[in-house]
């Protein structure tokens, strides 16, 4: 049987290029399209509006610093758009830092300090508000710092604020155990697909279940130019030509899918044990599928026309369970996407 | 020994063949000559075991096929009419290939000899798509032939050949025979005929209708045309005898 994957193999070296780009297109599309991934992972994170009224050193370091907090994305905007944007729900809440902000905190206060715009929807908004709490708690202890040592010593109140700024990096010397809503974090928690993950994992599917049914040509072509009769009289049986051919099949429709589907899920973040749960479904899946598909062809003579109407059903099994309508458990796309 | 005992095929509710019987005798030289569609392909597979008789019983010494046909297939070396070759192996590849799929491996020394013979060396790292329509049919037989059989079955071995390659085949194929093996091959070429064969098989309306020598042919040969009068491909073949 295994002379049958040498000889495939033989003969796709013959054609590199094309074996190369048959072999490696899902996982180039996996790779040019992962900043599109990146972007829709980006566009998931709670999206907060911060206004900066005092335009100073202190809140211009607020901003930055709240910008590289995780699952935020801070967008700069005015006061007036800030507060239509909560309205419109197209943010979760807005953080107004008012003029006289700096002078205030380095005067070791922080009373309304920041104004924070929220409507009645807003929920997620509280991971801002914490974030932002612990920068104003920051510079607002290291302002104080530099007071009482300016006014108690000859040090200056620069210097006091940046020796006490020194006790908060890498991570604040004393600290509430807060559990971070960090990318880390949300790996404990269950792992679930996005939607379009879900369409990308299928359209793969897709793609090895109609390489596998093009294969299904050679047979076809076997049989036309007398070399199935050749093998017949060489092997005094064909139980090892079909054994081999379903063998290259499988290694080679696996091989197309299988490293796609694992660089998505490895781009994506996703946990070791999920994706080893969702590889072992998606082997079953397609080897059931693979095996349907070859007795369908063996069944329906081994004609040209049968892959024809075997790419049909494989469009159809991607376009039914894509759109959802009725009958998916009959797809073999949608035994996929339910998984157990 | 290869006998057929009444032998008809159907194919998509045609007579393709008609009921007739023969025998093979082991050692013989048989060229097999006929209108085109008068079902001598179909004679040849059904020998090479690759079609089944509709109805009647082939035999190999004294065997139906049905229950010797590993014995049958081990025997029997097939060069079928199209080139059946893997188009993007080199001719190298091409015999690897069929060379591991025999059961009971081959002989290597025949095989050079065969190489040899035909000048596939000159050819030896080649892509068969790149050759030429003589070399291919070389490759083809060399690949039909490569277990050394007993029973040599060719359907039109030498069609599109130029001559110094025809000779090179037919010079192949008379060792074969001079060997003692069986040969049975289809071909419209009276030299390339005259050649090799010491007994000719006539086919005609779906059945073989002589079986003989060229001596006996030529005797023959106006009866034939007279019963076969309508079949003008038949006649014009014949008159070449």
């Amino acid at each position: 049987m295994l002379t049958y994957l040498s000889l495939h193999l033989n003969k796709w070296k013959k054609r590199p290029g094309l074996a190369l780009f048959i072999l490696l297109f899902p996982l180039l599309v996996t790779i040019l399209s992962y900043p599109f991934f990146q972007k829709a992972a980006e566009e998931t994170a709670v999206p907060v509006a911060i206004v900066d009224e005092d335009e100073s050193l202190y809140s211009t370091t607020v901003l930055k610093r709240v910008k590289e907090a995780d699952r935020l994305r801070v967008i700069s905007m005015s006061s007036s758009e800030a507060e239509k944007g909560v309205r419109k729900g197209e943010i979760e809440a807005a953080f107004i830092i008012k003029k006289g902000f700096q002078d205030t905190l380095q005067n070791g206060e922080i009373e309304e300090t920041i104004t924070w715009v929220r409507s009645n929807e807003s929920t997620l908004d509280v991971f801002a508000k914490e974030a932002i709490g612990a920068e104003l708690m920051r510079i607002s202890l290291n302002a104080k710092a530099g007071n009482t040592l300016e006014q108690s010593s000859s040090v200056s109140f620069e210097k006091g604020f940046q020796y006490a700024d020194q006790f908060w990096e890498p991570d604040p010397l004393f600290q509430m155990d807060f559990k971070k809503r960090s990318s880390e974090a949300l790996a404990q928690e269950p792992y679930t697909l996005a939607s379009w993950q879900m369409v990308t994992i299928e359209l793969y599917f897709l793609y090895a279940w109609v390489v596998a049914i093009l294969f299904l040509k050679t047979l076809v072509a076997d049989q036309r130019t007398g070399r199935l009769q050749r093998i017949m009289i060489t092997q005094h049986t064909t139980f090892s030509y079909f054994a081999g051919h379903f063998l290259v099949m499988v290694v080679m429709s696996l091989g197309l899918f299988l490293p796609a589907t694992i660089a998505l899920f490895f781009l994506s973040t996703a946990p070791l044990p999920f994706i080893a749960e969702w590889s072992a479904w998606a082997v079953v899946v397609l080897g059931t599928t693979l095996v349907i598909t070859w007795f369908f062809f063996m069944g329906l003579g081994r004609k040209r026309w049968t892959v024809i109407v075997l790419i049909v059903l494989a469009l159809g099994s991607f376009t039914l369970t894509a759109a959802d309508i009725g009958l998916t458990l009959a797809w073999p796309h949608s035994w996929l996407v339910h998984k157990p | 020994m290869i006998q057929f005992h009444d032998v008809s095929k159907r194919y998509k509710r045609k007579n393709i063949l008609n009921p007739f019987s023969l025998t093979v005798k082991e050692g013989s030289s048989v060229g097999i000559i006929g209108p085109n569609g008068a079902g001598k392909s179909t004679f040849l597979k059904l020998v090479a075991s690759l079609e089944r008789p509709s109805k009647g019983t082939v035999s190999f010494s004294g065997e139906p096929y049905e229950k010797a046909i590993r014995r049958v297939r081990a025997e029997i070396g097939y060069v079928p009419q199209e080139i059946a070759l893997y188009e993007e192996l080199t001719v190298k590849e091409q015999l690897s290939f069929w060379k591991k799929l025999e059961p009971v491996g081959v002989e290597e020394a025949f095989i050079d000899e065969m190489v040899q013979t035909l000048r596939l060396d000159e050819v030896w790292d080649q892509r068969i798509d790149r050759l030429s329509g003589g070399w291919k049919r070389k490759v083809n037989i060399c690949v039909g032939m490569l277990k050394n059989p007993s029973i040599c079955l060719l359907d039109e071995p030498t069609a599109g050949v130029d001559l110094a390659a025809k000779e090179d085949i037919i010079g192949w194929l008379r060792k074969l025979h001079q060997e003692g093996r069986t040969l049975l091959y289809i071909s419209h070429d009276w030299y390339e005929l005259r050649q090799l064969s010491d007994e000719y098989m006539v086919f005609a309306s779906g059945k073989p209708v002589f079986q003989g020598s060229e001596r006996r042919l030529l005797e023959e040969k106006a009866n034939l045309m007279n019963s076969y009068k309508e079949d003008h491909e038949l006649t014009r073949i014949l008159q070449y005898v």
